[in-house]
C-alpha cells in the first residue's frame, strides 16, 4: 500500500504534535523543532519546522514553517520554505514560499510570492 | 492513523497558549497554557500544564497548575500539582508532590463549585427538617380529618 510521504516520515512520536478528531484549538502553537500535524480545527498562529494539515484539518490564521503540506483547508497567511498543496487541499490567502507544488484538483485562491530573505 | 484514533498530542518542545475544546483524549508532553475540557487527559513527565481542566480521567506525571475538576485523578511518582483539585477518586503514587487544595466531590459531575462538606451538611440539615416535618405534620391533619 502506498502511503503519502509525510505519513511515512512522521510516525508516532512524542515529539510530534497531533491535533486530531473533533478537537478545536484557539491560540498560538509553537512546535519548536518538531512537526505539527493537524486534523482537527485550529484558529491562530502556528510555528513549527513542519506543518501538515491533513484532509479533515482546518486551519485559520498564520502559519510559519520550513516545510508545509496541505491536504485540508487553510485560510490566512502562510510563510514557508517549501509548500505542497495536494489534490484535496484548499488554500485561501497569502502564500510566501520558495518551493511550491500544487497537485491537480487543489483549490488555491490568493496571492503567491517568494520569501524575501532567500532567492 | 488508526493507531492514533482521536488522541491529540502536544509534543515535547511544543508550546501552546489558548483554548482547547471538544478534546477526547489529549496527551501533553510540551507546555500548555489553556483551559481544557476532555474525556481523558494525560500530562507526561516533561509536560507542563497551566490552566483549568475538566475531565473524566486525568493522569499527571508532569507539572500541573490550575483548577481541576476530574472524575479520577492519578498522580504518578513524578507528578507535581499545585492549585485546586476536585475529584471523585484519587490515586497518588509515592513521590507525587501535591501542593494544592483538594476537595472530594461526592456527586457533582465536574462543574459543581460548591464545597462538598457544606453541601453534605446542608443535606443532613434538610433531612432533619424533613423528618421533623413528616413526624409532626401527618399526625395533625389525620387527626383533623378524623
Amino acid at each position: 500500500m502506498l502511503e503519502k510521504p509525510h505519513q511515512q516520515i512522521h510516525n508516532l512520536h512524542d515529539d510530534t504534535t497531533y491535533i486530531l478528531g473533533d478537537l478545536m484549538m484557539e491560540g498560538s502553537l509553537d512546535g519548536g523543532n518538531h512537526p505539527v500535524v493537524i486534523e482537527g480545527q485550529f484558529n491562530g498562529d502556528i510555528t513549527a519546522i513542519d506543518v501538515i494539515i491533513r484532509e479533515n484539518g482546518k486551519v485559520t490564521g498564520k502559519v510559519k514553517a520550513k516545510t508545509s503540506v496541505i491536504d485540508g483547508f487553510f485560510k490566512g497567511n502562510l510563510v514557508c520554505e517549501s509548500l505542497t498543496i495536494s489534490a484535496t487541499g484548499i488554500v485561501e490567502g497569502d502564500i510566501q514560499t520558495n518551493d511550491l507544488s500544487i497537485d491537480l484538483g487543489a483549490e488555491v485562491i490568493g496571492s503567491i510570492s517568494r520569501v524575501n530573505s532567500k532567492k | 492513523m488508526d493507531k492514533l484514533g482521536s488522541k491529540t498530542i502536544i509534543g515535547a518542545g511544543a508550546t501552546f497558549t489558548g483554548k482547547i475544546a471538544n478534546a477526547r483524549v489529549i496527551e501533553v508532553h510540551g507546555k500548555v497554557n489553556a483551559d481544557l475540557t476532555a474525556e481523558k487527559v494525560s500530562i507526561g513527565e516533561a509536560g507542563h500544564f497551566n490552566g483549568a481542566i475538566r475531565a473524566e480521567l486525568v493522569v499527571v506525571s508532569g507539572h500541573y497548575e490550575g483548577k481541576m475538576w476530574a472524575g479520577s485523578v492519578w498522580a504518578t511518582s513524578t507528578a507535581s500539582i499545585s492549585g485546586k483539585l476536585q475529584y471523585k477518586t484519587l490515586q497518588m503514587d509515592r513521590g507525587a508532590a501535591l501542593n494544592c487544595h483538594i476537595v472530594h466531590n461526592w456527586k457533582a459531575k465536574g462543574g459543581n463549585l460548591s464545597n462538598s462538606e457544606n453541601s453534605d451538611q446542608d443535606l443532613s440539615l434538610l433531612n432533619d427538617l424533613n423528618n421533623a416535618k413528616t413526624s409532626a405534620v401527618p399526625s395533625s391533619p389525620k387527626k383533623a380529618l378524623k
